[in-house]
């Protein structure tokens, strides 16, 4: 999960540029732009190599066919799009993502709120388990995938052997077109459910404490505290978790690959494993490509719908 | 962000947890040592024991694993290129996310919103979708199995989130300071070098505690740009392992174990700075 | 790249082939491998099924039957990794469609889609609608099916020649069961089919030169892969199969032995397909392969989904 987002207004805030002079008279000198040159420049470059010149060569390899190697001139339009769309497994990973979104979105946050409510004040004993919670989120995904996979396996690992304590005979989830998903989900949930936990805690902590402590003393009840005053005051926290519920999502790939490499069949893949598996693998550059501008696209609508509800906030 | 520690108040004196929500916590607490626990037990297990016994202590603790995989020089050589990849990674992007973000900070030139809101590009996409092109930008560039293939690009999409960071960070450090020095004909690099890094401790540990976080686990990147396994960082080098030994889940469990461990040990001391790096932004907002 | 007529007729056609396009050589073939019916002795006898009754495929699937009311698993499948997969359909087009087809489909000239090809897959969709792999196949391995088979936990294994030390490797006690246990099968003939019953599929493998190799280094190679008497050491320490002619006969393998002796017999070795096609064509045969044994595509649709990714290879 190496997405990273922020919500403070750094990209439209230009402060007050309009009072100042014309650039020409602001530090203009010689020696200002050696500086500036000498202080960006490694940004600049590594930036636009590595980043944007990337996300420029994925739109334009989406529009040819080629397989990596001698030059781009097999123009097919808009040809990838269509195979990208038109192939066995997208509408099983498409599917899958949203899915697995929202299966995050209505589990994994819900739980998360219920906890950190319960431990977001100070206490020994509750930094204890906020660590424990918080601990899947520092491990590796391949880690926590093969340690479920582990669990997960028929036959040593754990759940064949809860089955047999259940006198059930416990499917082989991985390999079981109805389970996989949601033993996925299961993983997700046991990896970042801490993650959400802390952005709630951290949100319920700015909360200032008159504002509950007066409820409290016109009697308002704990429920009602929690329904109309915490939870609503939690909004951006909450804005936040959602945008990062589903951008995971969206990204979702170090776990599925040691855990199911996509199987059985196409049953679990996402759309990255997807890109993987189909695109990268096999050297099918205009076809990654297209894949690629589809998952851009998907993510920066997201992003933009997430600034948008939180900037809507910040204004009012 | 010790800033923002200050801001916290305390609502309440004393916890308040009703019987359900403790039942959850428990349930949970469950749910997430379980499967660490079995791990680390089972590496001391053979197969058989595995498949009747998970859960249990071993019937006798059986390092003969841990020995074969201390003992070869495989798992150093996977920590090792980790640790080399995360350390270059950190360096890189503190430095270069923090000259940039001071001189779009304070230096005033033409252009200067225009560059802010271009580097802030990279907020909006996560690498994996610009993974296949980038693998021919590095083929092309000739530097496949190389380790920088896996640096430059971690730093490259470092740069945003950590110049944002570095951003809010040097805008609030005081600005008389830094006239005053261009006042006694203080060229900006010495300012940035005696005056803003200094005082910039704190958010220099985040932004690196950050992008070691993110690099000592990140996965899909040198899945693609590496494929001599003496490159292999660990999350490729325990795959590989997996592979190998296949259902020997004992050994594949002490292998995890390992790996797992000085991870652990080094996030749970780092852990202020990982949550204050990534809900930086919310707590603010 | 020029070599002698010596070292061509030494290294024999299918060494030759496999190197060659559009006429020149580009490369001495080294090794081979061949793809076999692995089976577990003692579990035949113990389930009282007779290998010869497996020779055709109507006793095949008879013997599977037999296998599953004994409660054994008749077949080990790493389905994950779906190329072993796709040695099923492989093994089924070189029996139904045999070498002339199969060219003529990879070319071009004909469509998978033809009825050989899908006569194949149909033959393994009809096989995994009898559930004969083992439970939870698809989340499989290659290495987890080689260790159950080496585990003596299913009674055949289709799989390369190179799976004699890999199941006993993967096996839980590193030994596997004794080899006076293990036995080769022969793949089960299809009445009707285009293929020569001696046809085999495997791998070939050696060394290709640039273009700007010397011609020493060519002479080496000759000489390396050809000279009988030490390509009869590297056999003698059964590091692999050299393809030479007569390097074979100090095998004391028994399993490695019967191999180079099919290959030598073969009046076609065909290629793994997967190689054979291309890594895009191929990848797309595995994944039908996987689908078909999971019975999640019709043998129709395999089979038109492979010939779309060939055209569009093309």
């Amino acid at each position: 999960m190496t997405q990273t987002v922020t919500t403070s207004q750094d990209i439209t805030s230009r402060p007050a540029a309009a009072t100042r002079p014309p650039f020409w008279r602001q530090f203009g000198d010689r020696k200002s732009w050696l500086a500036v040159l000498l202080l960006v420049s490694p940004a600049l470059i590594l930036f636009v190599t590595f980043v944007l010149w990337p996300l420029f060569n994925a739109f334009l390899f989406s529009f040819y066919k080629w397989n990596g190697y001698g030059p781009l001139q097999d123009f097919v339009g808009l040809e990838n799009y269509a195979k990208v769309v038109d192939h066995r497994a997208f509408p099983l990973a498409l599917r899958n993502t949203v899915i697995i979104a929202v299966a995050s979105l209505l589990l994994q946050l819900p739980l998360a709120l219920w906890v950190a409510l319960a431990l977001y004040q100070k206490a020994w004993f509750v930094s204890i388990f906020r660590t424990i919670f918080f601990l899947p989120y520092m491990l590796g995904e391949v880690a926590a995938g093969l340690i479920w996979k582990f669990v997960y396996d028929g036959n040593y690992g754990l759940l064949p052997t809860i089955g047999d304590a259940l006198h059930t005979e416990m499917p082989f989830v991985l390999a079981d077109r109805a389970w996989v998903i949601p033993a996925i989900i299961i993983v997700i949930v046991w990896k970042y459910f801490g993650f959400h936990m802390m952005i709630y805690i951290a949100g319920l902590q700015s909360i200032p404490s008159e504002v509950v402590e007066a409820a409290r003393l016109d009697g308002v009840s704990k429920w009602k505290i929690m329904w109309f005053i915490k939870i609503p005051m939690l909004r951006s926290s909450i804005i936040i978790s959602v945008f990062f519920a589903i951008v995971g999502s969206l990204q979702l790939f170090d776990i599925i690959l040691p855990l199911t490499g996509g199987g059985p069949g196409n049953a679990s893949h996402t759309l990255v494993s997807f890109l993987y598996y189909f695109g990268i693998l096999r050297m099918k550059i205009g076809f990654g490509g297209a894949m690629s501008v589809i998952l851009f696209i998907l993510c920066v609508g997201v992003t933009i719908i997430y600034r948008r509800l939180l900037f809507t906030k910040a204004e009012a | 962000m010790a800033r923002t520690k200050r801001k916290l108040t305390i609502v309440g004196s004393k916890p308040e947890i009703s019987p359900f929500q403790w039942g959850t916590i428990i349930f949970i607490t469950l749910f997430i040592l379980v499967p660490f626990y079995s791990t680390a037990l089972g590496g001391f297990k053979s197969n058989g024991e595995l498949r009747v016994n998970p859960f249990g202590f071993p019937a006798s603790w059986d390092t003969s694993n841990f020995e074969l995989i201390l003992g070869g020089d495989t798992f150093f050589r996977f920590m090792w290129n980790s640790l080399f990849i995360a350390l270059l990674t950190v360096v890189l992007t503190v430095i270069v996310a923090a000259m940039a973000a001071f001189a779009l900070s304070h230096i005033r030139f033409y252009g200067r919103n225009y560059l802010t809101s271009l580097f802030m590009l990279g907020l909006l996409f996560p690498f994996a979708t610009a993974i296949l092109p980038l693998f021919i930008t590095i083929r092309d560039m000739g530097i496949l199995d190389n380790p920088t293939a896996v640096i430059l690009p971690q730093v490259a999409f470092n740069l945003a989130f950590s110049m944002l960071l570095f951003r809010s960070f040097f805008q609030e450090l005081p600005i008389e300071l830094i006239e005053a020095a261009r006042m006694d004909r203080c060229g900006y690099l010495r300012i940035f070098w005696y005056i803003v890094l200094p005082l910039s401790l704190p958010i220099l540990t985040t932004v690196g505690v950050f992008a070691f976080v993110t690099s000592w686990n990140n996965f899909l990147l040198p899945l693609i740009m590496l494929n001599d396994e003496k490159a292999f960082p660990w999350p490729l080098g325990i795959m590989q392992f997996q592979g190998q030994y296949n259902t020997d889940w004992p050994k594949v469990l002490a292998f995890l174990t390992l790996t797992i461990l000085p991870a652990l040990v080094f996030f749970l001391a780092a852990q202020r700075y990982i949550i204050s790096g990534l809900t930086g932004g919310a707590v603010k907002g | 790249m020029w070599v002698s007529q010596e070292t061509k007729d030494a290294i024999g056609t299918a060494g030759i082939s496999a190197f060659s396009r559009d006429g020149h050589l580009y490369g001495i073939a080294r090794d081979v491998g061949e793809v076999v019916l692995w089976y577990n002795k003692a579990l035949f006898k113990k389930a009282g099924v007779d290998p010869e009754s497996m020779k055709t495929w109507d006793g095949f699937t008879a013997g599977i039957k037999t296998f599953q009311d004994a409660g054994i698993t008749p077949i080990a499948l790493g389905g994950k990794d779906k190329w072993p997969a796709h040695f099923w359909w492989a093994k089924m087009v070189v029996r139904l469609a045999g070498e002339t087809e199969f060219d003529k489909a990879a070319s071009g000239e004909a469509s998978f889609t033809d009825k050989p090809f899908v006569d194949a897959a149909q033959k393994l969709y009809d096989l995994g609608q009898m559930k004969p792999f083992q439970q939870g196949f698809e989340a499989a391995t290659y290495g987890d099916a080689s260790g159950m088979f080496g585990d003596g936990n299913a009674a055949m294994h289709l799989m390369g020649d190179w799976d004699y030390t890999v199941m006993k490797d993967s096996s839980a006690d590193k030994k596997g069961f004794p080899d006076e246990d293990l036995g080769i099968l022969p793949f089960p003939t299809v009445p009707g089919g285009a293929g020569d019953p001696t046809d085999t599929l495997g791998g070939l493998s050696g060394w290709l030169f640039s273009k700007n190799a010397s011609d020493e280094a060519v002479k080496f190679m000759e000489w390396y892969n050809t000279d009988v008497a030490l390509q009869q050491e590297f056999a003698a320490g059964a590091y692999y199969i050299p393809i030479a002619k007569g390097a074979a006969d100090t095998m004391t393998n028994p399993f490695k032995q019967q191999v180079a002796e099919d290959i030598n017999k073969a009046h076609w070795h065909a290629l793994f397909f997967d190689q054979a096609l291309g890594p895009d064509v191929g990848g797309v045969f595995n994944d039908m392969s996987a689908e078909l044994a999971a019975g999640t595509i019709s043998p129709e649709d395999a089979a038109a989904e492979l010939q779309a990714a060939a055209e569009d290879a093309r």
